[in-house]
């Protein structure tokens, strides 16, 4: 009885978390009138796979989804190198500032980054440096390194020091101990962070929307919004089909990398 | 010689994130709280005039601001009242020795990870007058509850908060069910052996078990609240009529829409100023037990 009630909870709890993209999907095989004017729960007549097309080469939605790779893939690589450096510092040099600049990394934790917005577009537009690649995946890895200096030096501060000396007399230098030794201990917490900043650049909304005018470098979020601003409601088919294409990566990746991307991104968790 | 080797090396691993971070997230902080007592108006060649107070005054004048407090207000009530609840639930589920559970948490976890832009216009077609959703109360025979979801201000700010559920419970219950697995079996056994029945073992057990747990959703619901930006100018813009406003989207709009950057970056100042208190409260309310959870983490 008890069984029964969990049951029919979480069948329905599961139908409203996926009846939403199940329909999305549908209408994005169908036209407007039998989206308007049939059945919700009718299927497509035709399965019309050319909204797709649409989606792909009017909006650009392939090469949006290739931009935010471009964005994430590298802005993710250059923070985790970045924050290894630092939690390597933090945790094994004897340096009496350290303490401060724990905290000084900790701020980036607590300042929400959307109220950097203006300073950062009024530099960046002084310097007339809009629609650059590098910049872009510069400021997505800042961004995103506070987290992830939290989460390595939590980590790497668990590892046995006695590695350390012992290398130390073998004669291996700071930099060579970190890349050959520690940095492969710390992978859990690297690859913790590693999610997290990936989905958090990929999604990104706001620095493509004020950083980027440049049709060709829109990020899967830009994209989106501007293929539904032309459109409007005027062909919902496409429309559904160009989010089902943004979605589309996001669901591969989280499927390949399971239990990593779930405690990735509930490792916000942490946080203190 | 070797001491210099030493501060060599830290030189190299410390200070290109330290200089990145300053230039980019320190600096820019500076700035906005700098700039919120100049005025400007956009073109990046006129120089700031300064204003004094009265970008704040300005603030503090539209009554968009403190419907932008009051809507963060309902994101945290929010997530007291819809997502603590189902995604406490959906974190008994997972963790329970019921079948397909592995399907379950799957399915109610997807929400989460989606492009926050796609699930938001997906939302937004999903609630037009025409959408899914009227058509759905319609089958049912209650065509008296179809509304116009976003554009009714009355009733906006609730729709992007219900949606901003749907899309976190998934996150939430990963993070509850955490806690509950870090509950011995043997306690269940025991209260079983005494008789307890489920409810009474929730209510006994799990709960004061999961403090912690629901201290850190606590100041997750609180902190994440603050940062709210994309479900609403993605669903609804903050509109109709600023209804739907929040600080970062008042931000965004009174700078990049209204060229009104001084009172842009008082807003700015605003949360920056308020995040940072809300951490030292919180940190504060917390820490009597900080030496238990640091423990935790060290274990995980």
């Amino acid at each position: 009885m008890k069984k029964t009630l969990l049951y029919v909870f979480s069948l329905i709890a599961a139908v409203i978390f996926l009846y939403p993209l199940l329909y999305s999907f549908f209408s994005s095989l169908k036209d407007n009138v039998e989206i308007y004017n049939k059945s919700v729960f009718s299927l497509p007549e035709i399965w019309r796979w050319e909204n797709y097309k649409m989606a792909l080469v009017d909006a650009n939605i392939s090469r949006a989804i290739l931009n935010s790779f471009i964005y994430a893939i590298p802005g993710t690589l250059l923070c985790l190198v970045l924050a290894l450096m630092i939690a390597f510092v933090l945790t094994r040099m004897p340096l009496r500032i350290n303490p401060w600049l724990y905290n000084y990394f900790a701020i980036g934790l607590m300042i929400p980054v959307f109220s950097l917005m203006i300073p950062i577009s009024k530099v960046i537009g002084a310097m007339h440096l809009f629609n650059s690649y590098p910049l872009m995946i510069v400021l997505y890895g800042v961004f995103e390194m506070p987290l992830a200096v939290f989460l390595i030096t939590g980590y790497m501060r668990g590892i046995s020091k006695e590695l350390d000396e012992s290398a130390i007399m073998d004669g291996c230098g700071p930099v060579r101990m970190l890349f050959r030794i520690i940095a492969p201990l710390a992978m859990p917490a690297v690859s913790t962070a590693g999610i997290l900043s990936f989905f958090d650049i990929y999604n990104d909304l706001v620095w493509n929307v004020i950083l980027i005018s440049d049709q060709n470098m829109n990020n899967i979020s830009m994209a989106l919004m501007s293929f539904v601003g032309q459109q409007g409601s005027s062909q919902l088919g496409p429309t559904f089909a160009g989010i089902m294409l943004t979605i589309l990566p996001t669901i591969v990746v989280y499927l390949l990398f399971q239990e990593k991307v779930e405690k990735g991104l509930s490792a916000g968790a942490v946080k203190e | 010689m070797n001491r210099r080797k030493t501060y060599g090396a830290i030189a190299i691993l410390l200070l290109p994130g330290l200089i990145l971070y300053t230039i980019a997230f320190i600096y820019p902080a500076i700035q906005t709280i700098y700039q919120s007592f100049f005025d400007w108006n956009g073109i990046f060649n006129v120089p700031l005039t300064f204003d004094g107070l009265n970008n704040y005054r300005e603030m503090l004048d539209n009554p968009n601001f403190y419907k932008s407090l009051k809507n963060v207000g309902l994101f945290i009530a929010g997530s007291f009242i819809l997502i603590l609840p189902i995604a406490l639930t959906l974190a008994l589920v997972v963790t329970s020795r019921m079948r397909g559970k592995r399907f379950f948490k799957v399915a109610f976890f997807i929400p989460s990870i989606l492009p926050l832009t796609a699930v938001g216009l997906m939302w937004q077609f999903l609630l037009k007058s025409d959408g899914l959703v009227n058509k759905l109360l319609d089958m049912v025979g209650l065509s008296g509850l179809t509304h116009d979801w976003l554009g009714e201000p009355a009733l906006a700010i609730y729709t992007v908060v219900i949606v901003n559920a749907w899309i976190y419970c998934g996150q939430n219950m990963i993070i509850l069910s955490s806690g509950l697995v870090s509950i011995p079996d043997d306690i269940y056994e025991a209260a079983s052996l005494d008789g307890a029945n489920g409810f009474q073992k929730l209510y006994a057990i799990t709960i004061p078990l999961m403090k912690e747990t629901f201290k850190v959703f606590a100041v997750l619901a609180i902190t994440q609240s603050i940062r709210v930006f994309g479900q609403v100018y993605v669903i609804s813009g903050g509109g109709p009529n600023g209804a739907t406003d929040v600080p970062t989207t008042l931000l965004y709009n009174e700078a990049f829409k209204f060229n009104n950057f001084g009172v842009g970056n008082s807003i700015g100042t605003f949360m920056i100023v308020a995040a940072l208190v809300i951490t030292v409260v919180m940190n504060f309310l917390t820490s009597p037990n900080k030496r238990s959870k640091k423990r935790g983490v060290k274990q995980a």
